[in-house]
C-alpha cells in the first residue's frame, strides 16, 4: 500500500512538472502581454489592453498576419491532395518503395532548414517567383509535406487491407470506392495532417526569412525584425494572438474529428 | 425470380451449376497456389473448402470473387463465364476474414452501401435494410458505429452487408477464425440458419474441420493447391479419397507400410510392428512390394487391459500407455507399441465416465478390425 502511494506521488509530481514546464512560456507571454508598463516584464506591471490595441492598429503587423494566413492557406491547399494521395500510396504499396520513401519522410529532420531554405531561394529566384507571397506557401508545403504524408499513411495503415475489395464486392467501381470508402476512412488523418500543415506554415520562420522581402514579409519574420530594434510588450501580445490562433485550430480539430481518434489505435 | 429463390430448399437443383470451376490454375511467380482445380456447385448448396494453411483456399475464393485472375482455366457463375469481369460487376457477396466493415459508417449505412452502389430504388432501401437487420438480429443496433459493436455483432453486420442485395453467390473467407470457440459455434449455426432461410449458394473457407462437417452440404479438402476430395461431409469422413484426407479429417493414425499380399480388397501389409491386415482403398489394383499408408481412425480402435481377450477383432497387439489427455467428454490415449516402441497409436475413449482410466505405463492389448484399417497407395 505505501508502495502504491509513493508511486502515485512520484508520478503526480512528474506530471505536474511536465505540465508546468510545457505551459510556462505561454503563461509568461500571456501575462506580459497585459502589462501596463512599457517593457516586457513578468509578472506584469498593472493590467491593460493597450498593447493589443497597438497591434490591432499597426498596419504592418496586420498585413503580415494576413500574408501568413495566405501562406498557410496555399500550403494546406497544395498539401491536401498531394499529401493524401502520397500517403495512401505509401500505405498501399509499402512493400515496394519502403526504403526510398522512408528516407524522404526523414528529410525534414536530416536536412537543416537553412539548407532547404537556401536551395528554395535559388530555385525560386531562378524561376523569378520571389517577391510574391504564394511561393512561400509552396515552400512551406515542400518542406513539411512528410508530416502530411505521415498523418495520412498512419491512418491508412490502421485500415483493414481488404477494405477496398469489400467496397468492390458491394458493387462500387474504383472511383466510388475511393470517394465513398477509402477517402472517408482516412479522413481523420487528412484533417489532422491538413491542420498540422496549416499551423506549421503559419509559424514557418526560417525559410520565410530567406524567401520574403519588405513587401512580402510574414508575421514571424515581421516579429523577428521588430525584436532587432526594441523589445516592447506588443510582441507578447502578437504571440498571444498567435497562440490563440493555434489553439483555435486544435479546437476545430477536436470538433471535426475528435481528438480521441488520435489517442485510440483505430 | 429473386423472390422465388428465397426459401427454396437445398434439394432443388437445376442443370446449370451456380458455380462452375474448370481446370483453374493460379500461379504467383514460380509458385502454383492453385493447381488444376475443377468443381461444380449447385444452386442453394453450402460448400466448405477445408485445408491446411497455404493450400490455396483464399486464392481459389478470390478468383471466384474476381480479385485474382486465373492463370489458366475458366470460372462460370450460373452458366455465364465471368472471365475478366471486375469484382463490382459480379453479383457476389463476400464476408472477409477481418470483416472489412466501413469504419466511418453505422451498421445500417454499411448494410445500405451495396444497395446504393447497385442502384436499387432509393424508396425501397430503408425497408430492405431493416429486413436484413432483423434477419441478423441487429435491429436495436442499427445506428451504432462499427467500433461500438461487439465482435459477434460486427460479424452479423458483415453477413447482412454481403446478403442484402441478394447475390447469386455468398463467399465466406474464414470470417469466424478470430472468434472464441463458443461464439464461433454459435455463429456457425447462425450461418446455417440464414443460408437455409435465404437458400443462397455459399462457399465457405475454414481451417476448422468441425465447422466443415457441421455446416456444409459439400466439403472440398485442399492440399498444396490441389483439390484432394469433394464430397458430402459424411463421405469425407467415412470414405476419405486418399491418405491426406484421412489424416486431415478427425484424429487418425497414419502408419507407413509395405504391401505384402492382396486378395481383392483384402490386403496384408508389413508395418514397423509386424504384419497387419487391411482394406485396400486405392483405385488401382494393389501390387505387392508397393509402399502404402495405413490409416486408422482413433475412435475405431479398441483396447483392454493386458491378457483380457477382445472379442470380434481381426488383429491384436500389445502396447503400453505412453500418455493420456483427459478432455472431459473423452480421453485421448497414446499407446506405444511393444514391437515398435517409437511408434505411438492414438485412441479415443469416448466413454471415460464408465470405467476407470488407465495409468501411464499400463500394459494393454489393442484390437483392430480389418475394415477400419484403410490402406492407401503412397
Ligand atoms: N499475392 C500473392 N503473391 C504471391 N504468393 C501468394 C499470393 N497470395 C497467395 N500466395 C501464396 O499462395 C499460396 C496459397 O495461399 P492462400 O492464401 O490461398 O492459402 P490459404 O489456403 O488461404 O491459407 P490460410 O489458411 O493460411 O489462409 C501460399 O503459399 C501463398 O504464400
Ligand atoms: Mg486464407
Amino acid at each position: 500500500m505505501p508502495d502504491a502511494l509513493a508511486k502515485r506521488l512520484i508520478f503526480g509530481t512528474l506530471v505536474l512538472l511536465v505540465v508546468i514546464v510545457l505551459s510556462l512560456p505561454t503563461i509568461v507571454v500571456l501575462g506580459a502581454s497585459f502589462t501596463a508598463g512599457n517593457i516586457i516584464a513578468f509578472p506584469p506591471e498593472g493590467f491593460s489592453l493597450k498593447w493589443y490595441e497597438k497591434i490591432a492598429l499597426a498596419a504592418d503587423l496586420r498585413n503580415a498576419f494576413g500574408r501568413s494566413l495566405l501562406v498557410a492557406l496555399v500550403c494546406t491547399l497544395i498539401a491536401l491532395p498531394a499529401g493524401t494521395l502520397a500517403g495512401l500510396a505509401f500505405a498501399k504499396y509499402r512493400l515496394r518503395f519502403t526504403t526510398v520513401l522512408q528516407t524522404y519522410l526523414l528529410l525534414p529532420f536530416t536536412v537543416p532548414l537553412i539548407g532547404s531554405g537556401i536551395a528554395l531561394m535559388l530555385v525560386f529566384g531562378q524561376m523569378r517567383l520571389l517577391g510574391q507571397v504564394w511561393p512561400v506557401g509552396l515552400a512551406a508545403c515542400i518542406i513539411n509535406l512528410p508530416f502530411m504524408i505521415w498523418a495520412v499513411s498512419s491512418s491508412a495503415l490502421g485500415l483493414d487491407p481488404d477494405l477496398e475489395w469489400a467496397a468492390q464486392s458491394c458493387g462500387a467501381p474504383p472511383v466510388s470506392t475511393f470517394l465513398y470508402v477509402t477517402l472517408p476512412a482516412v479522413m481523420p488523418g487528412v484533417i489532422s495532417g491538413g491542420l498540422l500543415m496549416f499551423i506549421l506554415a503559419l509559424n514557418e520562420f526560417l525559410v520565410s526569412l530567406l524567401l520574403t522581402d519588405a513587401r512580402t514579409v510574414t508575421l514571424p519574420v515581421q516579429i523577428y525584425n521588430s525584436i532587432r530594434s526594441i523589445i516592447t510588450p506588443d510582441l507578447a501580445a502578437v504571440s498571444v494572438v498567435f497562440i490563440a490562433a493555434a489553439a483555435f485550430f486544435v479546437f476545430v480539430l477536436d470538433r471535426l474529428v475528435g481528438l480521441d481518434i488520435f489517442l485510440k489505435s483505430k | 425470380m429473386k423472390a422465388q429463390q428465397r426459401g427454396s430448399t437445398v434439394t432443388e437443383t437445376t442443370t446449370i451449376p451456380a458455380v462452375s470451376v474448370r481446370d483453374v490454375d493460379c500461379v504467383f511467380g514460380t509458385h502454383k497456389a492453385v493447381d488444376g482445380a475443377s468443381f461444380d456447385l449447385h444452386k442453394g448448396r453450402f460448400l466448405t473448402i477445408l485445408g491446411p494453411s497455404g493450400s490455396g483456399k483464399t486464392t481459389l475464393l478470390r478468383m471466384i470473387a474476381g480479385f485474382e485472375r486465373p492463370t489458366r482455366g475458366a470460372i462460370s457463375i450460373n452458366g455465364v463465364p465471368v472471365g475478366a469481369a471486375p469484382p463490382h460487376k459480379r453479383a457476389i457477396g463476400m464476408v472477409f476474414q477481418r470483416l472489412a466493415l466501413f469504419p466511418h459508417m453505422s451498421a445500417e449505412e454499411n448494410i445500405a452501401f451495396p444497395l446504393i452502389m447497385r442502384r436499387f430504388d432509393a424508396r425501397t432501401i430503408p425497408d430492405r435494410v431493416a429486413r436484413y437487420l432483423d434477419l441478423v438480429q441487429l435491429g436495436p443496433f442499427a445506428r451504432r458505429r462499427i467500433h461500438e459493436l461487439s465482435g459477434g455483432q460486427q460479424q452479423r453486420v458483415a453477413i447482412a452487408r454481403a446478403l442484402v442485395f441478394e447475390p447469386d453467390l455468398l463467399l465466406l473467407d474464414e470470417p469466424l477464425a478470430a472468434l472464441d470457440r463458443k461464439l464461433r459455434e454459435e455463429m456457425q449455426l447462425e450461418f446455417r440458419r440464414i443460408q437455409h432461410e435465404l437458400g443462397v449458394t455459399t462457399i465457405n473457407v475454414t481451417h476448422d474441420q468441425r465447422e466443415a462437417l457441421v455446416v456444409s452440404d459439400e466439403v472440398i479438402v485442399m492440399d498444396k493447391g490441389r483439390i484432394q476430395q469433394m464430397a458430402p461431409p459424411t463421405e469425407t469422413y467415412r470414405a476419405p479419397a486418399n491418405s491426406f484426407v484421412a489424416g486431415f479429417i478427425g484424429v487418425t493414425n497414419l502408419i507407413p507400410a509395405t504391401l505384402l499380399t492382396a486378395n481383392g480388397s483384402a490386403v496384408r501389409v508389413a508395418t514397423p510392428a509386424g504384419e497387419w491386415p487391411g482394406t485396400w482403398q486405392g483405385q488401382t489394383v494393389p501390387a505387392p512390394g508397393d509402399g502404402v499408408t495405413l490409416a486408422i481412425r482413433a475412435e475405431k480402435l479398441r483396447f483392454a487391459p493386458k491378457d483380457t481377450a477382445l472379442a470380434g477383432v481381426d488383429h491384436s497387439c500389445s502396447a503400453t500407455v505412453a500418455d493420456l489427455i483427459f478432455e472431459g467428454e473423452r480421453v485421448v490415449y497414446e499407446f506405444s507399441l511393444e514391437r515398435a516402441p517409437n511408434r505411438t497409436i492414438r485412441i479415443i475413449d469416448a466413454n471415460p465416465a464408465e470405467h476407470s482410466l488407465l495409468a501411464r505405463g499400463a500394459h494393454v492389448t489393442l484390437g483392430f478390425s480389418a475394415k477400419d484399417m484403410l490402406v492407401f497407395p503412397t
